[in-house]
């Protein structure tokens, strides 16, 4: 950097990123395009989702279930989130913009009271929409009122769907569950774990995969994994993790693991999705060091690299190496695809995050990746039309991210939330040696395509 | 076929050029696309294909361009002798920046349209100059290396025995640090190398050659081979001539897959779990 803070005119690299970030930069009139961000109440929903007996009550009107559709029969096909028979998950109180200037809160306490009727219902949660939560209802009033006749916890998640994003409905849940949850008779004990933070987007055996090998993982330093928020469990079966001694916090779950330690006395250790080896492997390490288990994650880490790196001897240079990709999606796993794919000799070109930049999330450390965060969708799809026309040539993400694509040029790997066109029927988890191993596998098929395209012969 | 090329022995068209031995290498339609921003056209072309229907229009050219490829040597030396009343220019073949200016500026000023070409390089170059730039500033930061099993190493590496590409010389001009060549020095003592960057090793046992290449600091070999386990495993990448392009654009392509290719860690951190670069008694 030269003096004036900005890039050193004789260093080309910086003069080169320079330019290329102002190409990928929204331009004047694009600014106003609907933005690739989801929806704070969708991150909710995905919550709720993630709990077997969990209820949302939402002071707002009928539009929820559109939003409780992004999960329920399109991104996750074992979704119990909404019911044929009536008995949804997601409960609004139909209050639209003009009935909202006389609403007081009666309609949610109608609606919680209703949701008391059920015989399964393990916990629920209000939050509001935005021309509800100007108004100022005082939920937390409520729900005083209402707890002492229900036999389940009563939970306000604060409505932010003008400053937040689908993350912060996400983490904000968890973080009103870590405050709420039933830790009577519990006790942290040295060779239990928990993980707070795992985004269960949807309960398919990508998700169940991922389950199965953070267990596996755990339980190769000789620890149990005890509870992990959220993998579809019932909310008792939540309060399993105050017998954790040490939390294991995902950048989703940081601040509900400090709030559940608060009250437990366990260790927190923060750790990013172990997305990739290299995030899987400090996951690793930095559980050993904590548990005096340092030998065996490097056995164990050792002994994982040896069972899978051999298989990638020739696919690297053939199928990965110069390849150009793309990434969009959830922030939290750009660092680990940057880092999984350019340790092949992919050329990550851009990566855009369907949220805002959190301080939690690792940066990207490369010269040559620009990250754009929640940018315009118009945005996102000149720049998808610029960089195929460059050489792009596959472009890894989430159904949003596809829906920008104006070129049939581009080929596509679908992953992520939302991800309409792809579902999990078997084992494949993304995360873990056994998670890199399987998202791999999907981009070298996808890269296959992309050869194929090439070679095929000239349409007549 | 000579018949048929004089047959339509018409008047010469203005700026129409032909391609002798210049085989369909990535990059060469940018480069023909330049040539026609600036008036020029590609008439015919021979060797290594051929079109039949077009060959009737070949002796219709104002100047015919000669590709450096042994291969089509002698064809295409009759084929001069034959059209000797057609001008034809031998330009370095169209790899790199440096090389694929010599050979727009030849073909270019053959047929007096030099200031058009002068003023389209300009325009194109605001488009790739500053990822050329950039790239050759992060390629300073590598070594690349050759292999020879023969002693007269600058023969093998020649650009005409390497489909007119001149690869040592390519490499330095892409921004690289230096050349490590590992020469076998069994039968006679290879000669020094001219340029500075370059450094001559030699070998005359597959374990020097091991040893030599696991000190080396070049990260990337030139292989042609499909599955190169002999580099792979001694924890080094390798390039091809897969990886080359022609012309100024194909240049920045060029130089971004090698560079890709420099900077590959996976070998480098996992080559101890992929097992022996030799099979036992192999080359020993």
């Amino acid at each position: 950097m030269n003096a004036d803070g900005g890039p050193d005119a004789r260093d080309p690299v910086a003069r080169w990123r320079q330019r290329r970030a102002r190409q990928l930069a929204p331009r004047p009139g694009e600014a106003f395009s609907i933005p690739y961000r989801i929806p704070f109440q969708v991150g909710l929903f995905m919550a709720i989702n993630a709990i077997a007996d969990a209820y949302a009550i939402i002071d707002g009107p009928d539009c929820l279930y559109r939003k409780a559709e992004w999960i329920h029969g399109r991104h996750d096909a074992r979704s119990t989130l909404l019911d044929a028979g009536g008995r949804h998950r997601v409960v609004p109180t139909l209050v639209n913009s003009e009935a909202v200037v006389t609403s007081d809160g009666r309609e949610v306490a109608r609606r919680v009271k209703r949701v008391a009727q059920l015989d399964d219902v393990g916990v629920a949660v209000i939050c509001s929409m935005p021309h509800v939560t100007i108004i100022g209802t005082q939920y937390d009033r409520l729900i005083g009122e209402l707890q002492p006749s229900l036999s389940f916890p009563l939970l306000e998640v604060l409505g932010r769907s003008l400053d937040g994003d689908w993350v912060d409905g996400y983490a904000d849940t968890l973080e009103a569950l870590a405050a709420a949850v039933e830790l009577r008779g519990r006790a942290p004990e040295d060779d239990q774990v928990a993980i707070i933070g795992y985004l269960m987007d949807r309960g398919e055996e990508d998700h169940q995969g991922n389950l199965r090998e953070l267990a596996r993982m755990i339980e190769a330093l000789g620890l149990r994994l005890r509870s992990v928020w959220l993998s579809g469990t019932r909310y008792e079966a939540l309060a399993e993790a105050g017998d954790a001694g040490t939390l294991l916090a995902l950048p989703y779950g940081r601040k509900a693991a400090r709030t559940l330690a608060r009250r437990t006395g366990a260790r927190v250790i923060d750790i990013d999705a172990p997305f990739g080896l290299q995030a899987t492997r400090a996951m690793l390490r930095a559980l050993g060091r904590a548990t005096d288990r340092v030998e065996a994650a490097e056995r164990f880490i050792a002994r994982e690299q040896a069972r899978l790196i051999p298989r990638l001897e020739w696919i690297v240079p053939h199928y990965f190496t110069g390849r150009r990709v793309a990434f969009a999606g959830d922030p939290q796993m750009l660092a680990g695809f940057h880092e999984l794919a350019t340790e092949l000799g992919m050329i990550v070109d851009f990566m855009a995050a369907s949220a805002r930049a959190r301080d939690e999330l690792p940066a990207v450390d490369d010269a040559h990746t620009i990250t754009l965060y929640a940018p315009p969708e118009s945005t996102l799809t000149r720049i998808l039309a610029d960089t195929t026309r460059d050489g792009l040539e596959l472009l890894i993400g989430d159904s949003l991210a596809h829906n920008a694509v104006r070129s049939t040029k581009l080929l596509g790997l679908h992953f992520g939330f939302p991800c309409f066109q792809r579902h999990a029927l078997f084992d494949s988890p993304f995360l873990g040696f056994n998670g890199w191993m399987w998202m791999l596998d999907a981009i070298a098929n996808a890269i296959d395509l992309v050869h194929q395209r090439q070679h095929a012969p000239p349409e007549r | 076929m000579l018949a048929e090329a004089r047959r339509d022995d018409g008047a010469r068209v203005p700026g129409r050029i032909n391609l002798l031995g210049f085989p369909e290498l990535p990059g060469r339609d940018e480069l023909l696309a330049t040539l026609a921003a600036c008036g020029i056209e590609l008439g015919c072309e021979m060797f290594p294909d051929l079109d039949p229907a077009r060959l009737r229009d070949f002796a219709r050219a104002e100047l015919l361009v000669v590709y450096p490829w042994d291969r089509y040597e002698e064809p295409i030396e009759r084929l001069l002798a034959a059209f000797s009343d057609i001008p034809a220019v031998r330009p370095p073949a169209p790899f790199g920046v440096r090389c694929s200016a010599a050979w727009l500026t030849e073909v270019a000023s053959a047929l007096g349209r030099r200031g058009a070409l002068e003023a389209t390089w300009r325009e194109d170059q605001v488009d790739w100059g500053p990822t050329w730039e950039a790239l050759r500033a992060r390629a300073g930061g590598y070594r690349l290396g050759f292999v020879c099993d023969d002693s007269d190493w600058r023969a093998t590496l020649r650009a005409s025995r390497r489909m007119g590409v001149p690869l040592l010389e390519l490499v330095m001009e892409l921004g690289f640090a230096g050349v490590d060549v590992f020469a076998f020095a069994g039968v006679r003592r290879p000669a020094p190398p001219r340029d500075p960057r370059v450094a001559l090793h030699t070998f005359t046992t597959r374990d020097e050659l091991v040893e030599g290449l696991r000190r080396s600091r070049a990260v990337s070999f030139y292989s042609e081979l499909y599955y190169d386990r002999r580099l792979s495993r001694l924890g080094k990448n390798s390039f091809s001539l897969r990886d080359v392009a022609c012309g100024p654009r194909g240049a920045v392509r060029t130089l971004e897959r090698l560079l890709t290719r420099a900077q590959l860690p996976f070998y480098r951190r996992y080559a101890s779990l992929l097992g022996e670069p030799f099979t036992i008694g192999e080359g020993a």
